[in-house]
């Protein structure tokens, strides 16, 4: 009980204050992704980890999917010139998205991509995400 | 005790791996966290892992907003679309250093009196949860 509260805390601290990093985000989800997204045989540590990279994971998704209906919505209503969409699309949308895809497109992102561990994973959203499965912008 | 998680977890799991959230879903993980105070102290194992659901999506939400407001700045400098993007910015983006024990109790107020919104994803009202009360500022 006391390792959970500990672990917890340490996750909390980590995600309350900003400094998620591509480095702490690779670290929370590989042991989970290792395990073939099964939480069986992992650690109480491991678990609390793959929970904190579920969780960050599947809220950037939904805030990109909730982009992606204004972008959309925009489009429609023509205030906006489709291009310039199709720019913020890109940046900061996404389609509908399963998680377990996603955190293998981080981690596989996070692999190829060492030298920017030390930076948000926000900032690589569209290669990680947006790429995988983009929002859709129609002329 | 790991049993107990492992419970705990497919429990609150069984909608989570392939569909978004529900407000009322992450309503039901916040609520006990935030009538505790915001703290972990006197929650049970179950309260507790919801309390991580809650904070974390809601840390995922408050982070891209802050991303979305620095890219919208940027083309904000050099458009002349200024009010598409001051309404683009009302819904995609909010000040990245919003509180998150504040908005975490934002959102618990929203959905309280907003029942009827309660099937639909959290991320559908980040306006009124985040945005409202932690804006984007363009042209900064």
């Amino acid at each position: 009980m006391k390792l959970l509260i500990t672990t917890l805390t340490m996750i909390f601290i980590s995600f309350s204050t900003s400094a998620v990093t591509v480095g702490d985000l690779y670290k929370y989800c590989k042991p989970y992704q290792n395990n073939g997204f099964e939480f069986n045989n992992l650690g109480t540590v491991q678990i609390q980890n793959a929970l904190g990279c579920m969780f960050y994971l599947r809220g950037m998704i939904d805030r990109g999917r909730g982009n992606c209906i204004v972008l959309e919505e925009m489009n429609k209503m023509n205030v906006i010139d489709t291009n310039k969409l199709k720019v913020f699309s890109n940046l900061t949308a996404n389609d509908k998205a399963p998680l377990n895809p996603i955190i293998t497109s981080f981690i596989n992102y996070a692999e190829n991509n060492t030298h920017q561990w030390k930076y948000s994973p926000l900032s690589y959203a569209q290669d990680f995400i947006s790429k995988k499965f983009p929002c859709k912008i129609k002329e | 005790m790991m049993k107990l998680l492992t419970t705990t977890l497919t429990i609150i799991l069984f909608s989570f791996g392939a569909n978004a959230l529900t407000v009322e879903r992450l309503y039901k993980n916040c609520k006990p966290y935030q009538n505790n105070g915001l703290s972990f102290d006197g929650l049970n194992t179950k309260q507790k892992t919801g309390a991580l659901l809650c904070a974390t999506y809601i840390r995922a939400m408050i982070d891209m907003g802050g991303q979305n407001c620095v890219f919208l700045n940027e083309i904000y400098k050099d458009t002349s679309d200024k009010i598409a993007i001051q309404v683009l910015s009302s819904f995609h983006a909010n000040n990245k250093k919003a509180p998150l024990d504040a908005v975490i109790t934002s959102f618990v107020i929203f959905a309280e009196n907003n029942t009827s919104n309660w099937k639909y994803s959290p991320s559908s009202y980040v306006k009124e949860f985040i945005g409202k009360n932690h804006s984007c500022k363009l042209g900064k």
